[in-house]
C-alpha cells in the first residue's frame, strides 16, 4: 500500500506540472488543439489517480477542473484570465492536498468552495437564470453558450420525470433519445450529466437545446411530451438571455456585488490587489523549495551496479589470499583491479544520481506567469534544454538560486509594457532559460530582454553602501562592476518589494553556486537585456587534495589551487609592518601560518616546515604547514546550516577509514 | 500460472494493479503504458489476459482492443471509468471484442480500489479461462431480427437468463433474436457493476424489439417487458398476477461472491411465477445459475444452458449440466430458438 501512495504523490506531482505548463500553452493559445488535449488527459488522470486510491474529495475537485476544461475543449466556455484564475487555483489546491497525502496520507484541505466556484463557473448561468437570480448577473457562459452557433437558436426544456426509484434510468433515456433526435443538438444538461446518471437530482432537469432558428420551442415540447418517461416538460427560449448580453460585455467585475455564485478569483481582480498579491505570493512560496526527493533509477543501472558490487567483492577475496600468499608483486597488480573496478563503480552510483534539469525548474513558467500577471508585465518564459542532467544534490542546491535569477528578471529586468513600446521594443518581454552540457559541465543561462543593469547605478550603490571608494570603482571595467551585485548586503532596489522578499540577494546565490563548484557570470546592455550564466559540475564535486598537516591536525587543499610546494628553509622570508612575505618573480606574497590562522595550539615552528603557494589568480598568498602528507581524490561535501560560509573552510571530506578532513577555501582564509 | 499483461496510462494503477495480481499468484508479465506498447506486449508476450485501459496516450484502448483481436485474439479486460462517457465506452469495447470490463472507483463514495481486489482478481482469472478461439465469432456481429416463430408461445410465458463473463453479447444477441410477438416476460441477470447495468439495459432496449430497462424496487414486469437485474442488488420476483410479475431488490449478502446471483432470481422465480417458466444459463466462470436452474426443473420449468464449443466461459453452463437438471444444451445461435421451442405448445 505504501508503494502505491508513493506512486501515486510522485506521478500527481509530475501530472500537477505538467497540468499546469499546459494551462500556460492553452492560456497563450486558446485555440491550440495540442494543449487542451494535454490539460483534458492530464486532469482526467489525476481524477482517476485520486478515485482509485478513494480520496473523494481531491477527486471531486478534479473532476470539476476536468468538466471545466471539456467545456472549454468543446468551445461552450471560452479561455478567459478569470477563468484560467480560477483553473490554476484549483490546481494549487490540489497540489496542496497530494503534499497533505504525502505528509499524512490523507488530504485535509476541504475544496467545497472551489469546486462551487468551478462548477458556478460551468452551469452557473442556466441555474441562475432559471431561480431566483437577476438577469443582469447571468455569467459569461451563457452568452458563450448562444452565440457560438451561428442561426441557430437556444431553448432550455426543463424536463421532469418524476421523483422515484427508476428517475435515474429514465433519465437516461430520456437523454439517450434526446442525442438522438434529428431535429436538435443536446448542447448540455443541468446538472451535468454524470450528476444525472448518478441520481444527483430531484425528478427535474435542464435539457439544453440547440435547433435551426425557424423553429420555435413547440416541436421540443411535443418531443418530451411523447416520451413515456417524462411527466411534464417546460420549453423557455434560452434568447431571452441575449438581452443581457450587452450589459455582461462590460467586464463581470464591475458588479460583484450581488452574486451570490460569483467564482472568488474571476470577481476581484481590480479591487483586492493586497490579498491577492499576498495569496498569490504564498502560493508560489509553497511551490518552491521543493527538493528532488526520489529518483527513478533505469533497471539496467542497477544491474551494472549489482555485478560490479560483486566483481569488487570478489577481487577483494583474491586480494586477501594473495596477500595471506604474500606475493606482493601480484598483490599490487590485484589492487590495480581493484581501483580500476571501484572506480567505475562510482561513476554508475554517481550516474544514478543524475535528474534532469527539469526537475527543479518545471514549475518556473508558471511562476513566471503569476508574478507578471502580479506586476501587469507581459512576459514570454521559453525554456530549452532542461532535459540535461545534473546531479541530484547539486540540483538541490540550485534550485532557489535559479528561482531567485528568474525574479530578478521579471522584477527589474523586463519593462512594463508601456515602457517597453516607448523603447520601441515589443510589448511582450522574453526570458529564455537556456541548460547547456559541455564536456563535465552544465551551463544555465537565464536572459532577458529587458533594461539591462545599470552600471552607473551600480556603482553609486557600492559607494554609498561602503562596498569600495569612488577611487576603487572608477578603475572597474564593466564585468567587474557586475560582479559588484554578488556583495553581501548589495541591492539596488531602494525597497524590497513583496515579489521579490525572502531577503535572497545575489550574494546568496553567489555563495550556493560557489559552494558547489560553480561559477556565474553576468552580462548585460543597457536595454537590450540581461543574462545570468552559471557554470556547474555535472556530478558531485571530485577533487584531488593534497594534504597538508599543521601540529596533529591534517587538511586538505584543492590540488588545482596550488602553484608550488617549498621547503621553508629554501625561501627567503622578510617581514614588512608584523606581516611575513615571501617574494617569487617579482611578486609579493604575504604567508600566512595555518597554526595561526586556524587556532591550532600546539604546533611547533621548524625550520623543515613547508611552504605551499597559491594560484595568483586564485589568491596572492603563501600557506606555511608542518608538512605535505600526500594526495588524494575525494568527494568535497559542502557545510550545511550553521557551519555554512565559515572562512577558510570549503567542506568536510571522508576518508576511506572514516576519518573526517577538513577542506581549505584559501579564497577565504 | 496465469500470465498478465497491464496497459494503463496511470502509473498509480499501473502498480495497484500488478501488486493486487501478483499477490494472487498471477504473473504480470509486463506493465506499459500507451497503447501502440499495449499492442505489442500483448502479441510479443502471448499472454493469457491482459487489462486495457479506455485512456491512453497515441492509441486508445478501443483502438488496441480491435488491433489485437485482428491480429491474434486475446481475452482482454477494460479497465473502465465510471464517469462521463465511461459506461458507453466499455461497451462499445465490449463489441470490439473485450471480454469483460473493471469499474475503477470514481472516488465518489470514498471508497479506494483495494476493496475490489478480490472482484478484481476473479474477474482476470474469469477472462483468463476464455477460450480465444471462442473470442472472434461475434465481435461487432450486428444483432439478427427475431427468425424465431411464435405463434403457439402461450400468454405470460416468463424466461429468467443469467450469464457472466462474455455474456453481454450474448444476451444481447438472444434477446435480439426472441420474437417480440411472444410477449415474453424476460428477467435478465448479468453479473455486472451497479452504474452500467443501467446503460447495458438501454443498449437492450435500443438494439432488440423487447422495453426493456434496468429493474428497479418494487418494479412490475409485463408483456413484452424485459428487466435486467441492479448491480449490487439482488433481484426477486415477490409475485405473479394480472399478467404482471412483482420484483423486489434485496440486499442481502452476496451469493457465490456476486451480487445480483442468478440463484437468487431464478429460485424466487420457481416459487413465484404461475405460468410457463424457461430458465437459461449462459457464459460464465463460476456455479451461479446451476441451482438456480433446478429450482425451475423441479418447478416444472423448462432450463437450457449455452454450450461448451460457443461459451466463452464454460463455467457456469457447466455447473449446471453437471446437476443433470438441464433440458438442452445449446450452441449461442440457437438458444433463442430454444427458449422459444421449450415454451411452443406450453403443457405445463
Amino acid at each position: 500500500m505504501s508503494d502505491a501512495i508513493t506512486t501515486f504523490v510522485h506521478e500527481s506531482e509530475e501530472d500537477i506540472q505538467k497540468l499546469n505548463n499546459a494551462l500556460l500553452d492553452l492560456e497563450n493559445d486558446p485555440d491550440g488543439n495540442e494543449a487542451i488535449e494535454t490539460v483534458f488527459r492530464v486532469a482526467h488522470n489525476l481524477k482517476g489517480n485520486f478515485g482509485i486510491m478513494g480520496f473523494a474529495t481531491a477527486s471531486e475537485l478534479s473532476h470539476a477542473v476536468e468538466d471545466l476544461l471539456d467545456q472549454i475543449r468543446d468551445g461552450r466556455l471560452e479561455v478567459t484570465s478569470e477563468r484560467m484564475d480560477l483553473v490554476f487555483e484549483a490546481v494549487d489546491q490540489i497540489e496542496l492536498m497530494v503534499d497533505e497525502i504525502a505528509e499524512n496520507g490523507e488530504p485535509t484541505t476541504d475544496p467545497a468552495e472551489t469546486i462551487e466556484s468551478i462548477r458556478a463557473s460551468i452551469d452557473g448561468e442556466s441555474a441562475q437564470a432559471a431561480t431566483e437570480q437577476p438577469a443582469a448577473n447571468s455569467a459569461t457562459a451563457v452568452d458563450d453558450a448562444a452565440d457560438d452557433d451561428d442561426g441557430r437558436s437556444r431553448y432550455r426544456a426543463t424536463v421532469d420525470v418524476g421523483e422515484t426509484d427508476a428517475k435515474r434510468v429514465d433519465a437516461m433515456f430520456v437523454l439517450d433519445a434526446t442525442g438522438d433526435a434529428d431535429a436538435f443538438e443536446l448542447v448540455r444538461t443541468v446538472p451535468d450529466r454524470d450528476a444525472i446518471e448518478d441520481g444527483e437530482f430531484d425528478g427535474t432537469f435542464d435539457v439544453e437545446l440547440a435547433v435551426d432558428a425557424d423553429d420555435d420551442g413547440d416541436e421540443i415540447a411535443s418531443f418530451y411530451e411523447e416520451s413515456r418517461y417524462v411527466e411534464s416538460v417546460a420549453v423557455d427560449s434560452v434568447a431571452d438571455a441575449t438581452e443581457t448580453e450587452t450589459a455582461d460585455e462590460m467586464p463581470a467585475q464591475t458588479d460583484d456585488s450581488g452574486v451570490e455564485t460569483a467564482p472568488d478569483a474571476s470577481g476581484d481582480d481590480g479591487d483586492d490587489d493586497t490579498d491577492e498579491s499576498k495569496s498569490e505570493d504564498a502560493s508560489i512560496a509553497s511551490r518552491r523549495n521543493k527538493e528532488v526527493e526520489s529518483i527513478r533509477v533505469d533497471v539496467e543501472q542497477v544491474d551494472r551496479l549489482y555485478n560490479q558490487v560483486e566483481e569488487m567483492v570478489t577481487s577483494r577475496i583474491k586480494l586477501r589470499k594473495i596477500i595471506k600468499g604474500s606475493g606482493l608483486v601480484s598483490a599490487e597488480e590485484e589492487l590495480e583491479e581493484h581501483g580500476k573496478i571501484t572506480s567505475s563503480l562510482q561513476d554508475t552510483v554517481l550516474e544514478i544520481r543524475l535528474v534532469p534539469l527539469e526537475k527543479i525548474v518545471g514549475n518556473f513558467p508558471r511562476v513566471v506567469r503569476d508574478l507578471a500577471r502580479d506586476q501587469g508585465k507581459e512576459i514570454d518564459f521559453e525554456m530549452e534544454g532542461v532535459d540535461n542532467e545534473m546531479d541530484r544534490s547539486i540540483l538541490n542546491e540550485l534550485s532557489d538560486p535559479l528561482m531567485h535569477i528568474i525574479r530578478n528578471a521579471v522584477d527589474h529586468g523586463i519593462e512594463p509594457p508601456a515602457v517597453r513600446e516607448e523603447k520601441g521594443k515589443p510589448r511582450e518581454g522574453t526570458i529564455r532559460l537556456t541548460g547547456e552540457r559541455e564536456r563535465d559541465r552544465v551551463s544555465i543561462t537565464v536572459e532577458d530582454d529587458g533594461a539591462g543593469l545599470d552600471v552607473e547605478r551600480i556603482k553609486e550603490k557600492a559607494v554609498e553602501k561602503g562596498i569600495m571608494t569612488q577611487e576603487e570603482i572608477d578603475v572597474l571595467d564593466e564585468s567587474e562592476v557586475y560582479d559588484l551585485i554578488f556583495h553581501p548586503g548589495f541591492s539596488t532596489r531602494d525597497e524590497v518589494t513583496e515579489v521579490s522578499g525572502r531577503g535572497v540577494g545575489m550574494d546568496v546565490v553567489n555563495e550556493v553556486v560557489r559552494g558547489v563548484d560553480g561559477t556565474i557570470n553576468v552580462e548585460s546592455e543597457p536595454d537590450e537585456g540581461t543574462s545570468v550564466t552559471l557554470t556547474l559540475p555535472v556530478s558531485v564535486a571530485i577533487v584531488r587534495v593534497l594534504f597538508v598537516t599543521i601540529g596533529d591536525e591534517t587538511y586538505g587543499i584543492p590540488i588545482k589551487n596550488i602553484d608550488e610546494i617549498s621547503e621553508l628553509e629554501d625561501l627567503t622570508i622578510e617581514t614588512i609592518e608584523g606581516q611575513e612575505i615571501i617574494t617569487h618573480d617579482d611578486r609579493v606574497y604575504p604567508l600566512i601560518a595555518l597554526d595561526d590562522t586556524l587556532d591550532v595550539g600546539d604546533a611547533e615552528r621548524d625550520d623543515d616546515d613547508m611552504v605551499i603557494r597559491i594560484k595568483t589568480d586564485v589568491r596572492q598568498v603563501c600557506i606555511r604547514c608542518s608538512d605535505v602528507v600526500g594526495q588524494e581524490e575525494v568527494v568535497i561535501k559542502p557545510f550545511e546550516g550553521i557551519l555554512s560560509g565559515a572562512p577558510g573552510i570549503s567542506g568536510a571530506s571522508v576518508l576511506g577509514e572514516g576519518e573526517v578532513v577538513m577542506i581549505l577555501d584559501v579564497e577565504t582564509l | 500460472m496465469v500470465r498478465a499483461v497491464i496497459a494503463d496510462d496511470s502509473g498509480v494503477m499501473r502498480e495497484i494493479l500488478s501488486e493486487i495480481l501478483t499477490a494472487a499468484g498471477i504473473d504480470v508479465v509486463e506493465a506499459v503504458e500507451d497503447g501502440t506498447s499495449a499492442v505489442r506486449a500483448i502479441l510479443e508476450r502471448d499472454p493469457d489476459v491482459a487489462t486495457i485501459d479506455i485512456s491512453m496516450p497515441d492509441k486508445n484502448g478501443l483502438e488496441v482492443i480491435e488491433e489485437v483481436m485482428a491480429e491474434r485474439p486475446t481475452p482482454m479486460l477494460v479497465i473502465s471509468a465510471r464517469a462521463n462517457d465511461g459506461a458507453s465506452e466499455t461497451f462499445e469495447a465490449l463489441d470490439r471484442g473485450a471480454v469483460d470490463f473493471i469499474a475503477k472507483p470514481s472516488g465518489q463514495l470514498s471508497v479506494d480500489i483495494w476493496s475490489q481486489r478480490d472482484e478484481i482478481v476473479e474477474k482476470v482469472r474469469a477472462a483468463a479461462a476464455v477460450d480465444p478461439t471462442t473470442l472472434t465469432q461475434d465481435a461487432g456481429a450486428e444483432p439478427v431480427q427475431s427468425t424465431v416463430p411464435a405463434d403457439r408461445v402461450p400468454d405470460g410465458s416468463t424466461v429468467v437468463i443469467g450469464s457472466s463473463t462474455g455474456g453481454p453479447q450474448v444476451l444481447e444477441r438472444v434477446l435480439a433474436e426472441l420474437p417480440r410477438e411472444a410477449k415474453l416476460r424476460i428477467l435478465i441477470v448479468q453479473h455486472m457493476t451497479d452504474h452500467y447495468t443501467g446503460r447495458f439495459a438501454m443498449r437492450l432496449n435500443e438494439r432488440t424489439a423487447y422495453e426493456c430497462r434496468e429493474a428497479s424496487d418494487g418494479d412490475t414486469v409485463g408483456a413484452g417487458d424485459a428487466v435486467v437485474a441492479k448491480g449490487g442488488r439482488h433481484l426477486e420476483v415477490t409475485a405473479d398476477r394480472d399478467g404482471e410479475l412483482a420484483v423486489a431488490h434485496d440486499d442481502g449478502p452476496k451469493i457465490h461472491n456476486v451480487k445480483p446471483a442468478i440463484d437468487v432470481t431464478m429460485r424466487s422465480a420457481a416459487e413465484a411465477v404461475s405460468g410457463p417458466l424457461v430458465g437459461a444459463v449462459f457464459t460464465g466462470m463460476g456455479a451461479d445459475g446451476a441451482a438456480g436452474l433446478s429450482a425451475i426443473k423441479a418447478a416444472g420449468g423448462k432450463t437450457i444452458a449455452q454450450d461448451e464449443e460457443t461459451s466463452r466461459v464454460f463455467g457456469m453452463p457447466g455447473r449446471a449440466v453437471e446437476t443433470g437438471d438441464v433440458d438442452m444444451v445449446l450452441p449461442e445461435e440457437r438458444l433463442a430458438e430454444g427458449i422459444v421451442n421449450a415454451l411452443d405448445g406450453w403443457s405445463g
